[in-house]
């Protein structure tokens, strides 16, 4: 293997455990939403079903930007685009 | 093989035909069926409740109409029932006013009868009386009338006019 | 004592798209004939067969499970759509359904060892070009061609960039969310049962003994319960964007 192949590997390696950094901002931010749901739902438990819909809805969402950041990590360890 | 993340037309191609079939299979075997037998129900739930909502009113009408009736029968009986009581109480004023009358009748016929006697023994007692009369006179003309024979001759008289009476 | 490949479990770490059945060209494009559309067939073949089950004798006494079961199913996607777009909408119910039913089983084939329909990319770009055509053709239909036109240039004219990217990255974002999440899943049950066998042969066993049961708790998540949630979004999105393309109720 050559060197710069090598350093292209380890980059892509890298930007991989990097790119699920992205997780956080989904992770902090789904817990906020679910937690305002369940303060919604014991307030006004008769709305339970209407609020869970919206708050998974919203959590997919929210989700998507954690997703990108997978499918980016996919990427670059299985793809590789770089070699 | 393809790739991890690829775009392929001709899996875009064929997903598009698959989607469209399945969106014209489930329309044609799920929804054109259950939607029909929906609307079907709900037209006959409409139906019957319509067929309820005319029986009703039929029978409300049947309702009125026999209330009518009996109104009308109860109104008549009672009228009935006056006329009858009319006529009855007609007729025992005139079966009471002809038996007045009877009455009235009888007592002026008995009456007239008594007053007929009463004229009849007058006129037979004024009679009775001229004649005797005339049997005094012939008899006082016959003889000389002693006291006695006066005596016995008003007794006599007397008598027979009492006896006439 | 050497035991059979296939009983060795996955020795060999591979993610990678579907397989190619055939390739023909046409016109000097290269079409391939892939895995997944035979995988599409299997499921549409299935729902089709269960539509076509539930929907059998329909009666409008004496309802039979099947048909109260297909009822239910009716009423449940013609209150989703009421429920979410408004009475007006209901001729979509059928899409939607399509959309909703073609999601979960093309995401819950992978339970039968199959890989998922929905882990391909261009089915979800399919799907989601579709939604982006529905929701321009509302548009268009609402306001006319001039009217979706000016759309662009709304609030001010420089943010037409910006707007064009905003109008794109609706359908991109569709697809790569449920894609990743299928996919995404896919691959680190891959990741999970290339590990557990590496375990297992590093003490020395043959046999992948803890690929048997640990798999199944990630299964649940990734295959049954992401399965269901991002066909479920995916249908709310297409609805909302589409009902949110048009003006209101209140204007028509």
């Amino acid at each position: 293997m050559e060197m710069s192949e090598a350093i292209v590997l380890a980059g892509s390696a890298i930007g991989a455990g990097l790119a699920m950094i992205a997780g956080i901002g989904p992770g902090i931010g789904e817990g906020y939403a679910v937690g305002k749901a369940c303060e919604a739902i014991a307030r006004q438990p008769e709305a339970s079903g209407a609020v869970t819909r919206t708050m998974f809805v919203g959590c997919a969402v929210a989700e998507s930007t954690g997703i990108y950041g997978l499918i980016v990590a996919l990427l670059l360890m299985f793809l590789k685009p770089f070699t | 093989m393809l790739d991890f993340l690829s775009i392929d037309v001709g899996t875009i191609l064929f997903t598009l035909i698959n989607t469209l079939i399945l969106f014209l299979g489930l329309k044609h075997f799920l929804f054109r069926p259950v939607n029909a037998v929906l609307e079907l129900r709900q037209n006959t739930i409409d139906k019957a409740l319509q067929d309820a909502d005319s029986a009703n009113a039929e029978a409300q009408s049947r309702k009125e109409e026999y209330e009518q009736r009996i109104a009308a029968a109860k109104e008549e009986s009672a009228e009935l029932l006056r006329n009858a009581t009319r006529q009855a109480q007609r007729r025992a004023d005139e079966i009471v006013a002809t038996a007045k009358a009877d009455a009235a009748a009888v007592m002026q016929q008995n009456a007239e009868e008594l007053e007929r006697e009463k004229r009849r023994a007058e006129k037979e007692l004024r009679n009775e009386v001229s004649s005797l009369a005339v049997l005094v006179a012939e008899k006082v003309m016959d003889r000389e009338i002693n006291p006695d024979d006066h005596a016995r001759l008003i007794d006599a008289f007397i008598d027979s006019v009492e006896d006439a009476e | 004592m050497k035991l059979p490949a296939f009983l060795q479990g996955s020795s060999e770490l591979t993610v990678s798209g579907p397989k190619i059945i055939a390739s023909f060209d046409v016109f000097g494009i290269t079409i391939h004939f892939t895995e997944t559309i035979v995988l599409q067939w299997f499921v549409i073949a299935i729902l089709l067969l269960t539509a076509r089950f539930l929907t059998h004798k329909l009666t409008i006494h004496g309802v039979s499970k099947r048909q109260a079961i297909a009822e239910m199913l009716v009423d449940a996607i013609h209150n989703l759509v009421a429920d979410t777009m408004g009475k007006r909408w209901m001729f979509m119910a059928p899409y939607i359904a399509t959309i909703f039913s073609f999601s979960i089983l093309g995401s819950l084939i992978s339970l039968l060892g199959l890989r998922s329909v929905t882990s391909d990319f261009s089915v979800l770009a399919t799907w989601s070009a579709i939604t982006f055509v529905m929701i321009t053709a509302t548009k268009i239909r609402f306001t006319g061609v001039k009217g979706w036109l000016k759309g662009f240039l709304d609030p001010v004219p420089v943010m037409l960039p910006i707007n064009i990217l905003s109008e794109v990255a609706t359908p991109v974002s569709m697809a790569l969310r449920h894609f990743g999440n299928i996919a995404g899943g896919a691959v680190i049950t891959a990741l999970l049962y290339y590990g557990l066998t590496g375990l297992s042969h590093l003490i020395g066993l043959q046999f992948p003994i803890f690929t048997i049961g640990i798999p199944a708790v990630l299964s649940l998540y990734f295959d049954l319960f992401s399965g269901f949630m991002q066909a479920f979004i995916f249908c709310m999105l297409t609805m909302v964007f589409i009902s949110n393309a048009a003006p209101d109720e209140t204007d028509h």
